[in-house]
C-alpha cells in the first residue's frame, strides 16, 4: 500500500500543581512545634498552635520569608522577641523575629550537625552538635564561631544552673566502645568536665528539678546486664539518688518536667510520671501511648499540659495531643512530618 | 511469513525463560535481533549507535519510559517498576541476578547500555521477587571477522563519554570485548529555594568517573555444545554532592565491582540444558571526613543454575531448573560478616493444544536458612491469531504469586536488623492484547492492564530510638501499560524515514493499611510513584542526516505518604542531529550534536536533588566491519 501522508504525534502534557495557601501569622502567644522533615527531603519547618483558639498555622518559616527552612529542623530556643531554629542537617541556625517570624541573619557553621541551642548572654550561645565531638560557642549577634568545646560524642539537651552549663552526651549506638556521659561545662572559660556512670547506657533525656538537680534517663544495656532507670545529681555531679526497673524491655525517654520542678514525666511506650520525692518507678501510665509512635513530648510551663507527637509513619504529618496534667485529651491536631521539638512563648 | 515466524519464536523464547510471556518487553537494540521485529536493516528507536554509550537508566527511561529515581547526574539511580520498589526489582545480567545481597538493589548509573547487547524487562519478576525484572543480555558472537565500533563524546560540565566495542572469531571461537568511559565535572547550575531570592547556584562536590570493562569469549564445540564465559569489572569513584539546603559536602564514594559468569548449553535431541555459574563481587568504599565516616563494605554472591527441558512431546513440554546461590556481606554495621545460602526450584510445563494457543503452568519454590518461600504457582495463556496480510492480534492473561525474602541489611543491620522479618509476599495478574502489522510499515500497538498485591512489605520504621525493618503494610497496585511502534520506511523524496516509539502507563498504587484512626496514608498513593509516565522518541531521516526529538513526561510524585507533599512533574524534550558517511562498505563515520532538556527546565527527581539544565553533548561515531 502506498503511503501518501505523514504524520507526528505530539505529547503535550501539562503539569499543574495547587499552589499553597499563604498562611497567616500568628500574633499570640502559644506553641511553636519543630518539624523535623524527613533527611535530605528538605521539608523541616514550624508550626503554631494557640491554645485559647485551637487554631493551627502551619509553615511558618516558608510563609513569613518565602524561602524553605531547610532540611531537619530539629530544636528552637526563644530569647525575648527572638527564636532561634536550629536546623540540622543544613548546618545552620535560622535567627528570626518573633510573632512575625521573618529572619534576622542565618549562622551557617561549616562542618556541623548542630542540635540545640542555649543563649547563655546576649551574644553567646552554646549550640549542640551531633557528629563533629565539639560544642560550638557562638557570637549569635556576628554569626561566627567564638571558640569549641571538645566533647566526647554526640551533645543533646542542655541547660543552665549557675554558671555552669549541663550537656546530655550520648553514645553513638554503633560504636560499643563509647560512653554516656553528662557534661559539665564552666561557662567562663568553656571548659568541660564529664562524669562516667551509665556503663554502656545511652541517657535518653535530662532535665533539672527545683532543687537545681539535675535528673537523667538512661536506657537499658543488655550487654553488661544494666538496667534502664533514673539518676539524679546536685550541680557538682555527686550523685543524690537513683531508681531502676527490675527487667529488661524498658526505654524511659523524652524526659521533661513541670512547671514547678516536682513532677518529672517521660515516655516508656506509655507515658508514665513520678515526683522529685518519690523512689520507686511508677508502675500506672497517666497517658496510653498506644497506637501512637510518641516522638517528642513536652510540658507547657503556663498550664502543665503535656504535649505529645505521634510521628505516625515518619514520612507523613504529625498528630499532636494536648492533655492535661493529668492524663486527660484536651484536642488533637495535625501539624508538620516528624514533630520533634516544641517551643513555648509565653510574655 | 518469515518475520511473523521469528517474532513467535521470540514469544515462544519469553515462555521458556520467563515464564510470564507478553510481560517481558524486548527492546531490541541490535542487528540480529532487531531483524525479528522491523523490516528496515536497522532500528532507528533503539539503534546501537545511539544508546551504547549511555547509562541504563538513560535508555530506559528514553526509550522505555520507565521511571527511575535519579539523585543528580552520575549519582545513584534506583528504578520503579509498576509501584513497587528498587530492592522488589530484579536486576539480570544474562539472567544471573546482579542485586546487592545487602541492599537488595543496584546502582543504574553505573551500568553502561553498552555492556550488553539487548535490555529485557517486565513487571512480573524472573527469578522470585515481588516486582518487575531488568535483564541485560549478550549475544554470542557467530561469525567470523573483525567488527569496531567506537564512540567519543563531549559534552557540557566537562563530560568525556567514550566507549568501544570490538568483536572478533573465526566461526567457532570469538570473543567480544567492550569498554566504557565517562567522566564528568556535574557543576552545573540550579536554583537554590532554600536561600531568599532563590539565587543560582553551582553544584559542588559532584565529580564522577565511571570505568567498565567487559570481555567475552564464546566457543561453539558443535551444533550441541556451546560455552560463554564472561568478566565485566566496573570502577566508580564519585563526589557525592550535598543536598541544596547544605552549603557544602565532602562525601565521596568509590565503587568496584566484578563480576563473572561462565555458562554451558548443550542439546541432546530434544533435551536441552542449560548450566550456569557466576561469581559478583561488590565492594563499596564510602567516606565523610566531616563525620568521621570512612565504612568499606564488601558483598559477594556465587550464583549457581542449571536448568533442563524436554520439548515436544505430544504438544507438551518440560523444564526444571534448579539453583544455589550463596551470598556473603561484609559490612561494619553487621559487626560481622554475614553469609548465607539460597536453594532454588523451578518446574514448569507447556502445553499447545492448537498452533494459536499456548499455556504455561510453573511452580517456584525456594528456601534459605530453614525459611520456606510461600508456594509460589504461575499460569500464563497466550492466543495469538494471524492474518495472511502480515498482520496478527496476540491476547494473553498471567496470574502468578511471587515472594522476596529480606536483605541482609533488614536482616542484620546493627542496630535495628531484625531478623524475625516476614519473607514478602504478591499476587500478580496481568492481561494483554498486542497488535502487529510486519508488511512495508511496521506497526506494534501494544496495551496491558495489571493488578499486583503485596503483603508483608517490608520498611524502615521509626521506633523511637533508631530504625528497625518491619512487615509494615499491605499494597494494591494495578494499572495500564500502552505501547505504539511505528517504522518506515517512508519513502516519499528519495530517502526520507520516520520511527516512531511511544510509551504510556498509568500506575495507581496505594497503602490498604492505617497505623491507627489518624494515619492518612490508607488509600493514597505511594511515594515516589508517578501516576502518569509518558515518553514519545521520534526519528527523522533524510539521506544521511537524521533528527532525534525525545519527549518525556513525568507526573508530580508524592514525598509524603499522605499525600501533603510532592515534587512537581516535568516534560523533557531532547533533540540530537547528526549525519553518517559511509566510507566503503565496512567503514563508517558519524556525528552527532545533542542538546538534552532544550528548554532548560528546572526539575527535581529525588527532593533536593537538582537535574542539569540546558546541555549540550557531541559525539564521534565510526564503525569498522
Amino acid at each position: 500500500m502506498r503511503i501518501n501522508y505523514l504524520f507526528l504525534i505530539l505529547i503535550v502534557l501539562v503539569a499543574s500543581c495547587r499552589k499553597d495557601q499563604t498562611a497567616s501569622l500568628p500574633t499570640t502567644n502559644g506553641v511553636y512545634i519543630v518539624n523535623e522533615g524527613n533527611f535530605n527531603f528538605g521539608n523541616g519547618e514550624v508550626s503554631f498552635y494557640d491554645p485559647n483558639t485551637n487554631a493551627v498555622t502551619n509553615n511558618l518559616f516558608q510563609s513569613a520569608n518565602g524561602f524553605s527552612l531547610g532540611d531537619v529542623g530539629q530544636s528552637m530556643f526563644i530569647k525575648d522577641t527572638i527564636a532561634f531554629v536550629v536546623v540540622n542537617n543544613s548546618a545552620k541556625i535560622e535567627v528570626v523575629k518573633l510573632p512575625s517570624f521573618q529572619l534576622i541573619r542565618t549562622i551557617t557553621i561549616n562542618g556541623s550537625s548542630p542540635r540545640n541551642i542555649l543563649p547563655l548572654n546576649d551574644s553567646i550561645a552554646y549550640v549542640t552538635e551531633l557528629f563533629a565531638k565539639k560544642i560550638w560557642v557562638l557570637n549569635y549577634l556576628t554569626g561566627s564561631v567564638a571558640t569549641t568545646i571538645t566533647t566526647q560524642g554526640w551533645s543533646e539537651n542542655l541547660f543552665k544552673i549557675d554558671n555552669d552549663v549541663f550537656v546530655q552526651q550520648k553514645i553513638n549506638s554503633t560504636l560499643s566502645s563509647t560512653f554516656a556521659t553528662l557534661l559539665k561545662v564552666n561557662t567562663t572559660n568553656h571548659t568541660a568536665q564529664y562524669n562516667n556512670t551509665f556503663g554502656g547506657r545511652d541517657v535518653t533525656g535530662m532535665v533539672k528539678d527545683k532543687l537545681n538537680r539535675i535528673w537523667i534517663a538512661v536506657d537499658e544495656d543488655t550487654a553488661n546486664s544494666l538496667y534502664a532507670g533514673f539518676y539524679c545529681f546536685d550541680k557538682n555531679l555527686v550523685e543524690q539518688k537513683s531508681v531502676f526497673y527490675t527487667s529488661y524491655n524498658h526505654h524511659p525517654s523524652r524526659l521533661c518536667i513541670n512547671s514547678n520542678g516536682e513532677r518529672i514525666v517521660y515516655a516508656d511506650k506509655d507515658i508514665f510520671s513520678f515526683t522529685i520525692d518519690e523512689n520507686a518507678i511508677p508502675a500506672i501510665p497517666v497517658i496510653s501511648g498506644s497506637g501512637k509512635n510518641i516522638y517528642a513530648m513536652d510540658i507547657d510551663p503556663a498550664n502543665d499540659d503535656i504535649y505529645l507527637s505521634d510521628a505516625l509513619d515518619f514520612v507523613q504529618q504529625s498528630r499532636i495531643y494536648r492533655y492535661d496534667k493529668s492524663g486527660t485529651l484536651i484536642h488533637s491536631f495535625t501539624a508538620g512530618i516528624i514533630s520533634g521539638n516544641f517551643a513555648f512563648n509565653h510574655e | 511469513m518469515r518475520i511473523v515466524f521469528t517474532y513467535l519464536l521470540m514469544i515462544c523464547f519469553a515462555f521458556s525463560k520467563a515464564g510470564t510471556m507478553d510481560s517481558v518487553i524486548t527492546l531490541p537494540e541490535v542487528e540480529k535481533v532487531y531483524k525479528y521485529v522491523t523490516v528496515s536493516t536497522q532500528s532507528p528507536i533503539t539503534s546501537y549507535k545511539f544508546i551504547a554509550s549511555k547509562g541504563l537508566n538513560e535508555v530506559l527511561r528514553e526509550n522505555a519510559g520507565l521511571y527511575l529515581k535519579n539523585y543528580g547526574n552520575g549519582q545513584l539511580s534506583s528504578i520503579t517498576i509498576r509501584g513497587t520498589s528498587a530492592a522488589q526489582t530484579d536486576v539480570l545480567w544474562n539472567g544471573i541476578k546482579l542485586n546487592s545481597p545487602s541492599l537488595g538493589q543496584v546502582d543504574f548509573s553505573l551500568f553502561n547500555m553498552g555492556m550488553g547487547d539487548q535490555l529485557e524487562f517486565g513487571g512480573i519478576s524472573k527469578s522470585g521477587n515481588v516486582g518487575g525484572f531488568i535483564n541485560l543480555k549478550n549475544d554470542t558472537y557467530v561469525d567470523s571477522g573483525f567488527f569496531l565500533v567506537a564512540n567519543v563524546g563531549f559534552g557540557s560540565f566537562n563530560t568525556i563519554r567514550t566507549y568501544g566495542k570490538a568483536k572478533y572469531g573465526n566461526g567457532k571461537f570469538s570473543g567480544i570485548t567492550r569498554l566504557a568511559y565517562l567522566s564528568s565535572d556535574n557543576d552545573y547550575s540550579y536554583r537554590n529555594s532554600f536561600k531568599a531570592g532563590y539565587p543560582k547556584e553551582k553544584l559542588t562536590n559532584s565529580k564522577v568517573q565511571l570505568l567498565s570493562f567487559m570481555q567475552q569469549f564464546n566457543a561453539i564445540f558443535n551444533e550441541q555444545n556451546t560455552l560463554l564465559f564472561s568478566v565485566w569489572m566496573t570502577d566508580a569513584q564519585r563526589q557525592l554532592p550535598p543536598v541544596i539546603s547544605k552549603t557544602n559536602s565532602k562525601e565521596a564514594q568509590s565503587d568496584y565491582s566484578l563480576r563473572s559468569g561462565l555458562t554451558w548449553n548443550g542439546k541432546f535431541r530434544r533435551i536441552n540444558t542449560v548450566l550456569s555459574s557466576a561469581f559478583i563481587h561488590d565492594f563499596i568504599h564510602y567516606k565523610n571526613p566531616e563525620i568521621y565516616l570512612d565504612e568499606k563494605s564488601t558483598m559477594e554472591a556465587f550464583r549457581n543454575n542449571f536448568t533442563i527441558s524436554l520439548d515436544s512431546i505430544r504438544r507438551f513440554s518440560f523444564s526444571a531448573e534448579l539453583g544455589y546461590d550463596f551470598e556473603s556481606a561484609k559490612v561494619v554495621s553487621y559487626r560481622t560478616t554475614r553469609n548465607r545460602s539460597i536453594g532454588k526450584f523451578l518446574a514448569s510445563v507447556k502445553y499447545e493444544p492448537v498452533k494459536e494457543l499456548l499455556v504455561q503452568l510453573s511452580f517456584r519454590e525456594h528456601i534459605y536458612s530453614k525459611t520456606f518461600s510461600p508456594f509460589s504457582p504461575s499460569l500464563a495463556v497466550n492466543f495469538t491469531k494471524r492474518f495472511s496480510d502480515g498482520q496478527s492480534i496476540t491476547t494473553h492473561a498471567i496470574a502468578s504469586r511471587n515472594f522476596r525474602f529480606p536483605t541482609l541489611n533488614d536482616l542484620y543491620w546493627v542496630p535495628g536488623g531484625n531478623p524475625n522479618l516476614k519473607t514478602e509476599k504478591s499476587f500478580d495478574g496481568e492481561v494483554g492484547l498486542q497488535f502487529q502489522r510486519t508488511r512495508k510499515i511496521y506497526l506494534l500497538f501494544k496495551a496491558n492492564y495489571f493488578g499486583k498485591y503485596i503483603d508483608n512489605w517490608i520498611q524502615w520504621t521509626s521506633n523511637g530510638t533508631y530504625w528497625e525493618p518491619q512487615n509494615v503494610k499491605r499494597v494494591l497496585i494495578n494499572g495500564l501499560e500502552l505501547s505504539a511502534r511505528l517504522e518506515g520506511p517512508f519513502r516519499f523524496n528519495r530517502e526520507f524515514n520516520l520511527a516512531l516509539n511511544m510509551n504510556y502507563t498509568y500506575t495507581r498504587a496505594q497503602n490498604l493499611d492505617a497505623l491507627s484512626s489518624f494515619d492518612q496514608s490508607k488509600g493514597k498513593q505511594l511515594i515516589y510513584v508517578p501516576v502518569h509516565l509518558a515518553n514519545a522518541l521520534l526519528h527523522l531521516e533524510f539521506k544521511k542526516y537524521y533528527l532525534r526529538i525525545s519527549n518525556t513526561y513525568t507526573d508530580a510524585v508524592f514525598i509524603a505518604t499522605d499525600n501533603s507533599q510532592k515534587l512537581k512533574g516535568y516534560y523533557l524534550l531532547d533533540l540530537e542531529i547528526g549525519k553518517d558517511f559511509i566510507f566503503a562498505a565496512k567503514y563508517e563515520m558519524g556525528f552527532a550534536f545533542r542538546i538534552n532538556n532544550v528548554t532548560g527546565i528546572e526539575y527535581q527527581n529525588v527532593a533536593q536533588r537538582p537535574m542539569p539544565g540546558r546541555n549540550f553533548e557531541g559525539t564521534i561515531r565510526i564503525k569498522l566491519g
